[in-house]
Parts: C-alpha cells; sequence; structure tokens
C-alpha cells in the first residue's frame, strides 16, 4: 500500500510543485468581460479613446489586444487620469506584429485608482483595430444577455498587469485577496487558506482510513 | 431520533468517513466556485427562492402577475457584477467589491418574481423544497450569503451519494472490504462532483437517490427482497423522479431487478418478496402520483415535461425515428458507414470522457489536452484490471447475471433517454447546441466506483492494496488540482 500510496504522491507533489512554480506576467485586472473579442474597436491614426475603468494597486504594465497585421502601424500610448491629472503613461514605440502587446507603465501605480480615465492614443499613421471588452466571438452565441438585444458597447479590452514575472508561490496572497470578494459576506483573503487546510484535512483522513483498512486486511 | 443516531453508529465507519471527505470537498468548491458559475444556478437558485419567498410553486402562478422570461432584478444585479458571461472574471477591485456590496444590501430587490427560475421549473420541486430551507435560514441576508447557504446543502447530498455508494459496494463485493475504501475514497475526491455539489443543482439530489437505488438494489440481490429493501428501492425512485424526471431513465433496470428478484425468490420466501415488490411500487408511485395529481387539480397543469421527456410535440416519422437511433448510436459509439455525421466532434470523449475527467464552470475550461490523454490510458488501465477481476470471478457470476444485467440496463436505458431528449433538443430547440452533458451519466457513479474497486481486486492480494493506494492518491491530486484550475481561471 506504502508503495502505491509512495509514488502517486511523488507525482502529484513533483507536479504541483512544476506548476507552481511556473513564472509568467500575472493580471493586476482587466476590464474583460469575455477571454477572446469578437468586436475590433477601430482607432484612426492621430486619435485617442477614452474609457473608465478601474486600475488597481500595483498595475505595472498594460496589455492590449490588437490585429497583429493591422497592428504593425504603432506606436500607441495609453495614459491613466485621475480628475483630469496623468497619474502614468505607457508606450510601445515599436510593437511586436504577433500577440498581444505589453506596454510597461511609468511609473507602477501604488495604490488604486478607482474609476480612472483611461485613454488609448494611436500616435501611428494608418489605423488601428484593438479587440473590444464586451462582445464574445459570434456575438450573442454565448451569453443570454445578448439574445434578442442589440450587441453592447465595447470598450477597448484593457489588461492591467502586475509588474514583472511570478510564480504562483508569490502570487498566492493577491490571489487569496481576490478569492474573497463577490462572495458571502464572511469571506475574505482568509477563505482560500482555509480551503487549503480542508483539503489537507479531506487528504489526511483518506489516507489514515487507507491506512487503517489496509492493516485490517 | 435516537434509533436514527443509533443505526448511523452502526454504519462502517468507513463509509462515514468517505462522506465526511465528500461534504469537505463540495464545501471547498463552493467556496472556490464563483456565484453563478456551476451549470444552470442561477435557474436552480430562482427556483428555490421563488419557493421560499411566496410559498408557491412555479407551475402555481397565485394571483401574481404572469411571469415573463429573464432575469429578475436581483439575479440581474447579481449577473452584471459578477459578471454572468460565460468567459466573465468577477471584478478584483476592493472598491468596486465594497460599492457591489453595499448596493446588493441596500436594493430593494422584488423577490416575488421567479426570473430565470422560470428555465428550471420543468423540474419536480423537491430538491427546491429541501433548498428553501436553507434561504430561508439565511435570514435576511443578502442573496450571496443565500446561496452559499443553499450550496452547503448539496454538498450534504455529495456526501448522501457517496455514503451509499461505499453501502452498494459492500453489498456487491462483500468479501473485499479494502476494494470499499478504494472505491468510496475515489468517488468522494471525483472533481466533478465536488464541482456540482459546491453549487446550487438538483442534479445533487438525483446523485443521491441514484446511489440509494443502487444499494437498495444490490441489497435486495444479495440478501433477498423485503419490505425494507422495497422501501429503500422505492423511496429512492420517488426522490428521484421528484427531483429530476430524467431518473426515469434508470426504471426499466429497477422494473427488471424486481421482476428478477421475484423469479428467483424461493417459495418460502416468495411471500416476503411479493411484500417487497409491492412495498417498492406503492412507494416509489404515490409521491409520483401525488405530485402528477397535485400539479392537475390544485394547480391545474400536469407536471411539465421535464426536460422534454415527456414531449410529445416532436414527429415520430419513420425518417425522425431512423435520425434518433442514429444520434444515439453516434452519442456513445462510432459512426456507421451508411450514418449521417450529427456531431462536429466525438461525444463519448469530448462530451462524456473530458466531462467526467474535467471540463468546469459552463464547460468553457478545463484542463490541457495532454491530461486527458494521460486520465485516458490510466481509464484503460482500471478497465483491463477490473476486466481480470470479473474473468477471474466468471464461474462465481454466473449465479449473478440478473444483477449484473440490472446494473447494465440502468445504465443504458439512462443513457439511452438521455441521449432521446439530446436528439430533441438539438432538432427543435436549439440546432447550434448539443444538450448532452457528461453530468447527467453521474448517477451511475455506483458503478464507476465499482469499475475501481473491481480494478484493486483485479490487481490480486499482492498489488491490490498499492493499486488501490495508488488510485486514491491520484484522485486526491486530480481534485487538488482541479480546484487549482479554477482558482487560476476566476482569479488569476
Amino acid at each position: 500500500m506504502r508503495a502505491g500510496a509512495g509514488i502517486a504522491a511523488t507525482l502529484v507533489v513533483a507536479l504541483l510543485v512544476i506548476v507552481l512554480s511556473s513564472s509568467d506576467r500575472r493580471l493586476a485586472d482587466t476590464n474583460a468581460r469575455v477571454r477572446e473579442s469578437g468586436v475590433a474597436l477601430r482607432l484612426l491614426a492621430g486619435k485617442r479613446r477614452c474609457q473608465r475603468q478601474e486600475v488597481p494597486a500595483g498595475a505595472g504594465a498594460v496589455r492590449l489586444f490588437a490585429d497583429p497585421f493591422v497592428f504593425k502601424s504603432g506606436p500607441l500610448e495609453v495614459t491613466v487620469f485621475k480628475d483630469g491629472r496623468p497619474l502614468a503613461r505607457a508606450r510601445a514605440p515599436a510593437p511586436s506584429p504577433a500577440g498581444p502587446v505589453v506596454l510597461s507603465l511609468e511609473p507602477a501605480l501604488e495604490a488604486e485608482v478607482p474609476d480612472a480615465r483611461v485613454c488609448i492614443a494611436n500616435r501611428g499613421v494608418t489605423p488601428v483595430e484593438l479587440d473590444g471588452n464586451v462582445t464574445p466571438p459570434g456575438g450573442s452565441s454565448l451569453s443570454r444577455l445578448f439574445v434578442g438585444q442589440p450587441l453592447p458597447p465595447d470598450d477597448i479590452r484593457v489588461d492591467l498587469l502586475r509588474p514583472g514575472r511570478e510564480s504562483w508561490w508569490s502570487f498566492a496572497p493577491a490571489v487569496a485577496d481576490r478569492l474573497g470578494l463577490r462572495k458571502a459576506s464572511f469571506f475574505g483573503a482568509w477563505t482560500m487558506w482555509a480551503v487549503f487546510v480542508l483539503v489537507g484535512l479531506t487528504w489526511a483522513a483518506g489516507l489514515l482510513l487507507l491506512r487503517r483498512e489496509a492493516a485490517g486486511r | 431520533m435516537s434509533k436514527a443516531r443509533s443505526r448511523l453508529a452502526r454504519a462502517p465507519r468507513a463509509a462515514l468517513v468517505c462522506a465526511l471527505i465528500a461534504v469537505a470537498n463540495g464545501v471547498c468548491w463552493a467556496a472556490v466556485t464563483p456565484t453563478f458559475w456551476v451549470p444552470d444556478e442561477v435557474s436552480h437558485v430562482g427556483y428555490a427562492q421563488h419557493i421560499a419567498e411566496t410559498g408557491r410553486l412555479p407551475s402555481d402562478r397565485g394571483d401574481g402577475p404572469p411571469e415573463v422570461p429573464g432575469p429578475s432584478d436581483e439575479q440581474n444585479f447579481l449577473s452584471q457584477g459578477l459578471p454572468f458571461s460565460v468567459e466573465g472574471r468577477p471584478s478584483w477591485s476592493p472598491a468596486s467589491d465594497r460599492r457591489f456590496r453595499r448596493d446588493l444590501e441596500e436594493g430593494a430587490f422584488d423577490r416575488s418574481r421567479l426570473g430565470e427560475g422560470l428555465a428550471a421549473g420543468v423540474h419536480p420541486p423537491l430538491y427546491y423544497l429541501a433548498e428553501a430551507i436553507p434561504y430561508r435560514l439565511a435570514g435576511e441576508r443578502t442573496l450571496l450569503d443565500r446561496v452559499m447557504a443553499m450550496r452547503l446543502l448539496s454538498s450534504l447530498f455529495a456526501g448522501i451519494t457517496v455514503f451509499f455508494t461505499f453501502l452498494f459496494l459492500r453489498e456487491l463485493l462483500p468479501r473485499s472490504p479494502w476494494a470499499w475504501t478504494v472505491g468510496g475514497l475515489v468517488t468522494a475526491f471525483q472533481p466533478m462532483l465536488g464541482f456540482l455539489a459546491g453549487g446550487v443543482n438538483n442534479d445533487n439530489l438525483a446523485f443521491a437517490a441514484s446511489a440509494v437505488l443502487f444499494y437498495g438494489i444490490a441489497r435486495a440481490f444479495h440478501r433477498g427482497l423485503g419490505p425494507r429493501e422495497g422501501a429503500v428501492i422505492g423511496g429512492a425512485v420517488a426522490a428521484g423522479m421528484l427531483t429530476k424526471a430524467s431518473t426515469i431513465g434508470l426504471l426499466p433496470g429497477v422494473a427488471f431487478a424486481l421482476v428478477a428478484l421475484l423469479w428467483r425468490a424461493s417459495p418460502a420466501v416468495r411471500r416476503r418478496a411479493l411484500l417487497g415488490a409491492g412495498v417498492a411500487v406503492a412507494a416509489a408511485g404515490l409521491p409520483w402520483l401525488t405530485w402528477i395529481l397535485y400539479s392537475r387539480l390544485a394547480v391545474g397543469v400536469g407536471p411539465a415535461p421535464a426536460a422534454g421527456l415527456a414531449s410529445d410535440s416532436v414527429s415520430s416519422g419513420l425518417s425522425s425515428l431512423r435520425e434518433q437511433v442514429s444520434y444515439v448510436w453516434q452519442a456513445f459509439l462510432p459512426r456507421l458507414p451508411f450514418m449521417a455525421d450529427q456531431f462536429p466532434y466525438y461525444p463519448p470523449w469530448e462530451v462524456y470522457f473530458k466531462g467526467f475527467v474535467g471540463r468546469f464552470g459552463w464547460f468553457e475550461y478545463g484542463f490541457p489536452d495532454a491530461w486527458y490523454r494521460v486520465a485516458a490510458v490510466l481509464f484503460a488501465a482500471i478497465a483491463g484490471l477490473a476486466g481480470m477481476a470479473v474473468a477471474r470471478a466468471r464461474r462465481s457470476l454466473k449465479g449473478r447475471w440478473t444483477e449484473i444485467a440490472t446494473y447494465a440496463l440502468m445504465a443504458a436505458s439512462l443513457a439511452v433517454a438521455i441521449e432521446v431528449v439530446a436528439y430533441r433538443y438539438h432538432e427543435e430547440v436549439n440546432q447550434s447546441a448539443f444538450f448532452e452533458q457528461a453530468r447527467y451519466l453521474f448517477p451511475l457513479l455506483p458503478l464507476y466506483a465499482a469499475l475501481v474497486a473491481l480494478a484493486v481486486k483485479g490487481a490480486g492480494r499482492r498489488w491490490g492494496p498499492a493499486v488501490g493506494a495508488f488510485l486514491v492518491v491520484l484522485a486526491m491530486g486530480h481534485s487538488l488540482f482541479s480546484q487549482l484550475l479554477t482558482i487560476s481561471r476566476f482569479y488569476s
């Protein structure tokens, strides 16, 4: 019994360590209500488009999604305003044509900026098409909110990223904070840790039961 | 009360531990999954809320205005704030969360409307009557708190499912206690069971009723059919039928079991068996008939054609029948050359296997493909070991063919019933969508546990303990990774 449990536990723990140790850019917040938008919003050359958005504390970069072919035109500039005052700016002079574009915010925002005004400007000479934040591919097929309704007006999808690359170990406290939001009133940052303790208890109970039953064979 | 307590004390401790683990697992999922992110949760909450707030069933309109489709104000507020979009994430801004909570607490929402509960109105009321209790117990708290209380009750149903699955294994393999424990634990850690148990969905009670039913039938085959076994079988059928009409898919197997049990009863116990069968039929039929009569007499309408099972609106021409047979075939088996291709994917793999291993939320996130391929290899090994156990015990199984046929018939008829509904849904309601989901086959979870238990037996006395422990620890890891996947989906 011990051999079987040991082999499986080694596999599980090894996979867990590999997954949780992997580093990547992590989201601080997003206005996306879909993962991949079906609507492209055109930003003409020299024009700027502004939208209201929560900007969380610790936002160090902005990620935009654009058609790579069109986006080659660039550059793009993103500015975060509060009460008409610019708080941070990001600029991509020569964005990569492949995939989403990440622009570093200068300076990184230390405090949450509720109801900020986020402006995206096309400083290039050709139009840019950026993904919207609400309408899923296929328009209304996925969300019942859109059935029989005109499609909602999209903002430009703006992902705000935390500075640098992080492993899940270092990112976990932020995840714990988020898990308690928009849940039952007694939930909080403690909830995720409590879940892991409970998971640990179920594992312990399961293993003890196995051991007891194996001994009684 | 003391009688019930003493009965519980006599239950195997291992079964209780497995059940508690399933409950705890459900509670973890309830905490991790955002509100309304378990399939159809908004509709199920709406149904139970309507009962709790008005004391009326959805079919009973009372004196109020007729219900119109669409969410109620409160459901809409939550949907927008969570948000209710298939690929949406809740906002992570603490300031926005404070505003959301304040508005939810201060909003004077009219809770008498069914709203999205209208969509769940096709289901019988038992689960929703039960869920109205935690809803009421949560007092004047917000709907988020009430949903959490309702989710906890669903977790208890998962505990009942696992408890009776364990007892089923005990009846099925009476000389293999180790296999009961392994089967019970693997089921308790099954991630899709946990995910559903962490949400408000009538499937949870349907699974529990089905597990009791499997236990009752196995007990009747092994200890003889008597009034107690009849009461368990009939009560489970009644609970299932009053929860979800798809339970009807299990009934051919139940009927076959009762006939087989009567047929093989010796003259000395035939009278007892007849009494048992009578109790089973009465316990199953009377509550269901009462519900039908109540619906027709008190409310004036028949029970809704639950999930289309009783729908007579479908033309039953030969061509439609041929297509339907072809559809059901392709849902589980490779398409034959003369059949039209009715699925854009291979359902046994995409729907049933991946859905069993884990597709969460509104089926829009799951594991990387490699994970499912590894799981397929593992399941093939489990099936192989189980096959070895069956081959080894083939002589003793000769005397149990009616029991085996019962379980096979229950599985097959449930699968066919679901696919018949799925075909009708696809043809009549939404041709761009497919109805079938792996969870609709979860009433067969006791058979999954039996497969695992047989695999442990198939590994033999020497390797059985190691294989069992290996499977249980792997199931623990599978459950944890499923929860981590959900956490990363919504909070990162």
